[in-house]
């Protein structure tokens, strides 16, 4: 069969089917009313955090704001990127970082979950009697603790796994009150993202919606995998911030740590991990002196 | 131009072809306009992107090549045994009679990464490039994968058996 031929033969074949015109006006209609979805969450979190966004500029800085994104890439007003490789979920700007007490957020945050951190397990070290239950976004790899998902989804052309939102009573350390939540993994990328809210499955829902691809920036990569067990932990974390198209700079210092770190390790890095960066910019990677 | 009227007017310009084209992947007409549906209503949420992509064609199609692989899954996890056979089926779409019949048993016994490359290369008129970049695969990929479908239709017993009665 020749090239001419089978072309041939499928528009002949494709022919055979009539088609009618363009559905223009729904797709949309549609495509207003799923807008207007993600405008309702958007005007939520300007609601809820117009009061402190002054405060919280002043306070966070500019890494946490996630003022390097400009352009068609910029998050939605009030709000910022979160994410790791070109995947990434908007979160309120007024929200910090691991802002957690025994691994359990303390206010409206977004969690990296690169820790390990077991809260069963550290409970009895870190015994905190009443928890609050508040929003939370939290950003991991691998598989997420108990994840069965329910569907398949697409976001941006990119296959995702998803479990339906949602919420129960029965959560530790949650017990009597409402806490809801739903992931979406995304297995090609491996990142995943967990959004926790007491306010109903309608909340978590709009979170998620949140999430897009942005080919052209690149989320700081995770290093608490590896900071505290691993020697040269800085020299392992400078390579996966080189693999993901980042620039390295490391700063040395003496500030104390207890117990003694092994040699290379991270202190902290700027911009935070999971801020959104446009390729070739530097991350600082600050290294404790404390060990050599 | 403004981009709503872009918009009108690439829809307008591409959709018979893009229902065809899913026609041609394996759906029914009716499935096949709504994968289509789908596929622009997602392009219309990020229509700046497709407008800045090099090449808009291979964005959209891989959208398209996307949410059929992805409906696919779905449909497959949503199927259930039954102990009787419906009574009538209809293997695919494209046409009921003759030289078209032939072509739609040819390509179902491709592989679906097969037909895919057959149908943007031969009937969505992508280019190898373009074609590559719809399923994000390298432009080799789709040369040997492109090569293994003529050779696998060349020999269709169904194409051969039609070749036979000119």
């Amino acid at each position: 069969m020749t090239d001419l031929d089978l072309t041939e033969q499928l528009e002949h074949a494709g022919a055979r089917t009539p088609v009618g015109p363009p559905p223009l006006g729904a797709i949309r209609r549609n495509v207003a009313r799923r807008r207007r979805r993600r405008g309702w969450a958007v005007s939520a979190v300007c609601v809820a955090g117009v009061a402190t966004i002054a405060v919280g500029a002043t306070l966070l800085g500019p890494d946490r704001l996630g003022a390097d994104v400009a352009g068609p890439d910029a998050p939605p007003p009030g709000t910022r990127f979160v994410g790791l490789g070109d995947v990434t979920i908007a979160v309120p700007q007024t929200w910090g970082t691991d802002d957690t007490g025994c691994g359990l957020p303390q206010a409206e945050t977004v969690v990296i979950a690169d820790g390990h951190f077991d809260y069963m397990s550290s409970s009895m070290t870190c015994f905190v009697p009443h928890q609050p239950t508040v929003d939370n976004v939290h950003v991991g790899q691998g598989l997420p603790e108990g994840f069965e998902p329910d569907e398949t989804i697409e976001i941006d052309g990119r296959p995702a796994d998803r479990t339906t939102a949602t919420c129960s009573t029965d959560i530790e350390p949650y017990v009597g009150r409402q806490y809801c939540s739903a992931t979406v993994r995304f297995p090609q990328e491996d990142v995943w993202f967990r959004v926790n809210s007491p306010s109903g499955v309608e909340e978590v829902d709009r979170m998620l919606d949140t999430i897009t691809v942005l080919p052209d920036l690149v989320g700081v990569p995770f290093y608490r995998d590896i900071y505290r067990d691993v020697p040269d932990a800085d020299q392992a974390y400078a390579a996966r911030l080189t693999e993901a198209g980042l620039k390295v700079k490391i700063v040395e210092s003496d500030e104390r740590v207890v117990p003694k770190p092994l040699p290379g390790f991270i202190l902290r890095v700027s911009p935070e991990r999971g801020t959104m960066l446009p390729p070739g910019s530097t991350v600082t990677v600050t290294v404790s002196t404390a060990g050599d | 131009m403004d981009p709503d009227d872009d918009f009108g007017q690439y829809v307008s310009a591409r959709w018979p072809r893009l229902v065809r084209s899913a026609v041609l992947l394996g759906c029914s007409p009716a499935e096949a306009e709504d994968l289509a549906q789908s596929t622009l209503e997602r392009c219309l949420l990020k229509w700046h992107k497709v407008r800045a992509a090099d090449d808009r064609d291979a964005y959209v199609h891989r959208i398209l090549i996307n949410t059929f692989t992805s409906s696919r899954r779905r449909r497959w996890i949503g199927e259930r045994p039954t102990e009787r056979l419906p009574e009538q089926t209809s293997d695919d779409c494209m046409g009921q009679v003759d030289d078209s019949d032939a072509l739609s048993r040819a390509l179902q016994r491709l592989t679906a990464d097969q037909r895919a490359v057959v149908v943007l290369r031969h009937y969505s008129q992508l280019s190898e490039l373009q074609t590559a970049s719809a399923l994000g695969v390298a432009p080799g990929t789709v040369k040997s994968r492109l090569s293994r479908a003529l050779a696998a239709l060349s020999t269709d017993p169904s194409l051969m058996e039609m070749r036979g009665l000119r």
